[in-house]
């Protein structure tokens, strides 16, 4: 599709972990269908979101993992 | 029981070929699956992981989960360049071919308005932090005569100090927000994340999210440099993330 040029800005690239709970388990589309089993699945996926919240310890290792990338870059952090 | 990341359209030429190797878990196949002018990205997954109960078992490991997000969000991520995506929330599951099938055709209109909408733009994530402090750094109290006075009189330019400085973040959000959306087909601003989870330092001020066409991405980025370059005395600093499948956009989530 559209073939845009990779972000020239100095604070592009980032994927904070937090960022993502935010969308994979907060937004995203739901389709329902007779035969969706998602309906029980978001239900789990609230408990699982839960246990992440509360473990700072996990969120910090997945902000590791997902800051892995090796265009990331923060200029500005402390 | 089929795990799907998102519905497609618009797929480019040969964009099956570039689907990664590994999906939700190591060593499962990723697939795409043609339903007219949609398609949907999808892996078939064992009952013995997904099903209800063992799901329920699994997510309950930190660990785990934490794998399966950055495994979901890792094949999303891949079909932005090659697709227009409806990114599916985490653990979407369909008990087969057929019943994935059934659910596209039956949401037909509303996935295809969903893509009409999403087409040839991508969502960025800009959060907004600030780094002073609001409050007046306090001096020692004077003693002796007079200093009850001197107390009150420093007592309310404490107050309008920290009304001043509150108005004037209030209003670095407000337009920061404002004029982001204006360059953007949608915007959202999603609720502020406590410190613990953002790890910035500084207040988070503003959490939005941007549907930003390929058209006005320049003048969009543009408008954000601005910003910076406006708000810097008050502290204000912006962490741009993305580009992202459109999450916030899909106009289906249930929260």
């Amino acid at each position: 599709m559209s073939e845009l040029p990779p972000m020239p800005s100095r604070h592009s690239g980032e994927i904070a972990v937090a960022d993502l709970l935010d969308r994979a388990l907060h937004k995203g589309l739901v389709v329902w269908g007779e035969a969706t089993i998602s309906v029980a699945g978001v239900d789990l996926v609230y408990l699982g979101l839960k246990l992440l919240l509360t473990s700072t310890d996990t969120v910090n290792r997945m902000r590791e993992a997902a800051n892995a990338a090796p265009d990331e870059r923060h200029p500005n952090a402390d | 029981m089929l795990y799907v990341y998102a519905i497609t359209a618009d797929c480019a030429a040969g964009a099956s070929s570039l689907l990664p190797e590994d999906g939700i878990l190591p060593g499962v196949a990723v697939q795409h699956f043609a339903a007219g002018p949609l398609g949907a990205v999808a892996s078939a997954v064992p009952d013995s992981v997904f099903g209800k109960e063992a799901l329920q078992a699994q997510l309950n490991d930190a660990d785990w989960t934490r794998a399966r997000i950055l495994d979901h969000q890792r094949v999303v991520s891949s079909l932005l360049p090659v697709a227009t995506v409806l990114p599916l929330k985490f653990c979407s599951l369909f008990a087969g071919e057929a019943s994935l099938a059934d659910a596209l055709a039956t949401q037909r209109e509303v996935l295809e308005a969903t893509v009409a909408r999403l087409r040839g733009a991508r969502e960025w994530g800009v959060k907004l932090f600030f780094e002073s402090p609001t409050r007046p750094v306090r001096t020692a109290e004077p003693v002796g005569a007079g200093s009850g006075l001197a107390f009150f009189r420093r007592k309310k330019e404490e107050q309008e100090f920290r009304a001043a400085a509150e108005a004037a973040l209030d209003n670095c959000v407000a337009a920061s927000h404002r004029r982001l959306a204006a360059h953007a087909r949608a915007a959202v601003a999603n609720p502020l994340q406590p410190p613990e989870l953002h790890g910035h330092a500084g207040t988070m001020g503003l959490n939005g999210a941007y549907l930003v066409a390929a058209e006005t991405e320049a003048a969009w980025r543009a408008c954000l440099l601005e910003l910076e370059t406006a708000y810097a005395a008050v502290g204000a600093r912006y962490v741009l993330t993305g580009p992202w499948a459109a999450y916030n956009f899909t106009g289906g989530g249930l929260v």
